[in-house]
């Protein structure tokens, strides 16, 4: 609290504060150095005083004690009576017995006490002090003197209070002197700090603090003074600034009220984008909108015309007659509008007549234009126009204008991207149209097609079941033939129908057959067998198979046998079968007596064995066709008869072997079926390839129950 | 012998009185004659030299027997040695060693040639002392006198003055100062 209080005090009182402690503990500490050298002085004067005392006594008394008069020497010792202090002496005698002693009335009570010869001691407030006798050199007995301190420590008491009183007084009077030279001191700081007050309270910077001297505190009061003239100054400055700045802010404010008028004219224009305006209208309103807001006298908006060298006045305001919609301007560097498009910039020309960027854009000066800008509408592929406002008067351009007239730019690049989307929507609908009209007829086509297949089928069924009725049809008759007329009719009645029952299970059986093997292969599960075959051996197994077939019907099969192996890797059933198939039916159209003549060739890029008929030949467009399932040649129908499976089989066949199977008209008539099979194939490398065309080996040891059965009936047949 | 003149110097007055007897108060006398000596300053020319001895004679019949002897024995004045001389009038080498004593005790067995004795030694620095009565007032220098039981002394300034002999005034003080009858006794 004491050291608050102390930092409170004002400055003047810290200073009168300071000096009074420095002053008091100057005094205090000189007080007791005074009493402090008094109490030393008289410690070490007092015994040296008694001693001197104590000395003469003794020298007086030398006689006295010589002579034994005790008389003279208690006389000797009265004489210490003018000494107030001394209140016990004696005359020792050699060995300290009392010879003589006095004692100051009033102190009887005094005791010796023992002190040495030549010493003194102190205790309590009494100084003890003894001094031998000297008599010639000898030592006859001594003097002891017992002194009272208490007149010594009251003079020690009244000096301290002497001194206490002096300091005091000094104090009081240091302090007025320190007070008075204080008040110089003081003064001008005090003034100081209800100057910086006055300011501080009032915001007063005309007040200036009164300068007393010269000294430090002077400057002090002067740089104060100075500073005060500062901050006034900056006062007035930051008026003057905050002025300026509420102007600022004012026009800032116009400013942007005036931005956000444009802004809201460009929405509306946009709107109208939006809804569908015309692209045309869309531009006049546009260059109405910059003429209005810009208060500038002409508005334009070129279009870069397709061939890129020249912009079209598409829409303006204040132009001369008849110039908007027909005036041209060169898309070169000449003129503003072309500058700005080959730059893609905003350009602003503060004076035209100073210009230099560019040379001569003849519209501009024929209509006295002094400023303008411009910038560039967007297009798809690059700039579509420039859009322009100009004036006849100077006018500066800034950024808020620039961004008006560029929202508008964009505004009309946004319409007509808009246009052009449009366009790229109906061609892609026309497109799409014509492909689904393409669509639509390939559909139909594959209906067609799947129709037709479908009719084939069926006829093929409806053919087949009555191909299948016939034998059937036969093998019933004669069987019931045979049963009604088992008895009644002759052995070789008998015989010939059973003869026929026989032929008509055939036909059927071989029918079943095709029908099995044709299902087998067009579900992929036929399983072949290949091998290295000596493909003449087969030939001439079934040349011989029909030479005896054929005998009745007067058909000789003419095999070239070549000489030496035919090494092919084949299925040997199935290519017997293959060519059973082909020389059926080189027969079956062969007139009788005629001849089917089989001719094989061999070369190193396969083998070829050629069939050919007498017959009347393959119609030229049905070459192919034959080959079709289902299909039957018109003259098979018309009467040779068949299954219309033969040849599809034939194929399926050939082609599993990686051959070729076709049909040709000899110019000298009748059919050539020629089957081509590629050289020798490894066995091995033959099975992959079975297994590459999608036969699992379960489907190749698994031999199926029909095919199984057909085998067995036709070899017992 | 101190330590003898020391006993004798603590007793009380009253045993003294009681006790005195002719033998302590010869020691008493003998230590007197040579305590006088200093406190009597002698004139320069009476010593040789610094070291000269210090003599005490004793004229006449000796009371003091072996006690002065002992009393002096290895004591000095100053640097000097104390000497003891017996001495005889009758002897003539005797009389001219009278000159040479710096303290002389005369007996009173000589008390009828004093005025010899003075007139001899006349102008000599020679300190006579006597138990003779009035010794002093009658032309001696020192007198023993005894008085309440005590020992004293009679002194005559003026003759001391006169053998330029110098008396402390300590020692006067403590003396009773007699005035001559006369310059000097015939008897």
């Amino acid at each position: 609290m004491a050291v608050l209080s102390i930092r409170d005090m004002s400055f003047k009182g810290k200073l009168l504060l300071y000096a009074a402690s420095v002053t008091g503990t100057a005094l205090v500490l000189c007080c007791i150095a005074v009493m402090a050298a008094e109490w030393i002085g008289l410690r070490r004067e007092l015994p040296r005083h008694l001693a001197t005392q104590a000395e003469m006594v003794g020298m007086n008394a030398s006689a006295a004690l010589t002579f034994d008069d005790r008389e003279a020497a208690e006389e000797l010792l009265r004489g210490l009576k003018a000494d107030q202090g001394i209140i016990l002496a004696c005359v020792c005698s050699r060995d300290t017995t009392v010879f003589a002693k006095y004692v100051r009335p009033g102190s009887e009570d005094a005791t010796e006490e023992p002190v040495e010869a030549g010493g003194h001691r102190f205790s309590g407030n009494r100084l003890h002090l003894r001094r031998a006798i000297v008599l010639d050199g000898e030592e006859i007995g001594s003097v002891y003197l017992q002194r009272d301190l208490r007149d010594f420590y009251g003079d020690l008491k009244r000096l301290a209070v002497i001194l206490a009183v002096s300091m005091l007084v000094a104090l009081a009077g240091g302090t007025a002197v320190s007070a008075r030279v204080l008040r110089v001191l003081t003064r001008p700081v005090t003034e100081l700090a209800k100057a910086a007050q006055a300011v501080a309270r009032n915001n007063d910077y005309s007040v200036r603090a009164v300068k007393y001297s010269t000294d430090e505190l002077g400057t002090l009061t002067g740089t104060f003074n100075d500073m005060i003239s500062q901050i006034e100054q900056h006062d007035d400055a930051l008026r003057e600034s905050h002025n300026t700045l509420e102007q600022q802010v004012f026009e800032r404010t116009a400013m942007l009220a005036q931005r956000t008028r444009q802004q809201a004219s460009v929405a509306g224009l946009g709107q109208d984008a939006l809804s569908g305006v015309e692209l045309t209208e869309l531009c006049d309103r546009a260059c109405i909108l910059v003429a209005e807001t810009l208060e500038v006298e002409y508005a334009k908006i070129l279009e870069l015309l397709p061939s890129g060298d020249a912009l079209l006045l598409r829409a303006g305001v204040g132009w001369s007659e008849g110039l908007v919609r027909h005036a041209v301007v060169d898309a070169e560097l000449d003129s503003q509008a072309g500058y700005t498009l080959i730059f893609g910039e905003p350009v602003v020309v503060e004076d035209l007549r100073l210009e230099t960027r560019f040379a001569g854009p003849a519209l501009l000066r024929d209509h006295d234009v002094v400023s303008g800008m411009s910038v560039v509408i967007a297009g798809q592929d690059g700039p579509w126009g420039v859009v322009g406002a100009h004036a006849r008067s100077r006018k500066s351009f800034g950024k808020e204008d620039i961004d008006f007239v560029q929202a508008v730019a964009n505004v009309l690049a946004g319409a007509i991207a808009g246009r052009v989307a449009k366009d790229t929507l109906a061609r892609a609908n026309e497109e799409l149209e014509t492909r689904v009209t393409e669509r639509t007829a390939e559909l139909s086509r594959a209906k067609q097609a799947a129709e037709s297949a479908n009719q084939a089928k069926s006829e093929f069924l409806a053919n087949m079941s009555h191909e299948i009725r016939t034998p059937l049809h036969g093998i019933l008759s004669f069987a019931r033939f045979g049963k009604d007329k088992a008895l009644k009719a002759s052995p070789e009645k008998l015989l010939d129908y059973f003869q026929k029952i026989d032929a008509s299970g055939q036909r059927l059986l071989v029918l079943l057959s095709d029908i099995l093997d044709l299902a087998k292969m067009e579900s992929g599960s036929m399983r072949y067998e290949f091998k290295s075959t000596d493909l003449r051996a087969v030939l001439r197994s079934v040349q011989n198979e029909f030479q005896s077939l054929l005998a009745d019907r007067n058909i000789r099969v003419d095999f070239a046998e070549p000489d030496g192996e035919l090494r092919v890797t084949l299925d040997e059933n199935r290519m017997a079968q293959v060519v059973r198939n082909l020389l059926s039916n080189a027969a079956k159209f062969s007139p009788d007596g005629g001849t089917v003549r089989v001719d094989v060739h061999m070369d190193d890029e396969g083998v070829r064995v050629s069939i050919r008929d007498h017959g009347m030949g393959v119609p030229e467009d049905e070459l192919e066709a034959v080959f079709d399932k289902f299909v039957q040649s018109s003259t098979t129908r018309t009467g040779a008869g068949g299954t219309g499976l033969g040849l599809s089989i034939c194929r399926e066949i050939v082609e599993s072997h990686e051959g070729r199977i076709w049909c040709e008209n000899h110019p000298d008539g009748g059919a050539m079926f020629y089957v081509e099979l590629p050289p020798t194939m490894q066995c091995a490398s033959a099975t992959t390839q079975i297994e590459a065309l999608g036969r699992t080996p379960a489907d190749q040891s698994e031999p199926s129950a029909p095919r199984e059965l057909a085998e067995t009936v036709r070899h017992d047949g | 012998m101190v330590a003898v003149a020391s006993a004798w110097l603590t007793l009380t007055p009253a045993v003294c009185a009681q006790q005195i007897d002719e033998a302590k108060a010869l020691r008493v006398k003998a230590a007197y004659l040579y305590n006088f000596a200093k406190f009597i300053g002698w004139p320069s020319d009476a010593f040789e030299d610094e070291e000269t001895p210090f003599v005490i004679g004793v004229l006449g019949d000796d009371p003091f027997g072996r006690s002065l002897d002992t009393t002096v024995k290895a004591k000095k004045i100053g640097r000097r040695p104390v000497a003891i001389q017996r001495l005889r009038w009758s002897r003539q080498a005797d009389r001219a060693k009278l000159e040479d004593c710096h303290v002389l005790y005369i007996s009173d067995s000589e008390r009828h040639r004093l005025g010899e004795i003075f007139a001899m030694l006349e102008d000599h620095p020679v300190l006579l002392v006597a138990d003779t009565p009035d010794f002093a007032s009658g032309g001696g220098m020192i007198g023993f006198v005894l008085e309440e039981q005590r020992i004293i002394f009679e002194i005559n300034r003026e003759a001391l003055e006169q053998a330029e002999l110098r008396a402390s005034a300590k020692l006067l003080k403590l003396a009773k100062i007699v005035r001559p009858k006369s310059r000097r006794t015939g008897e």
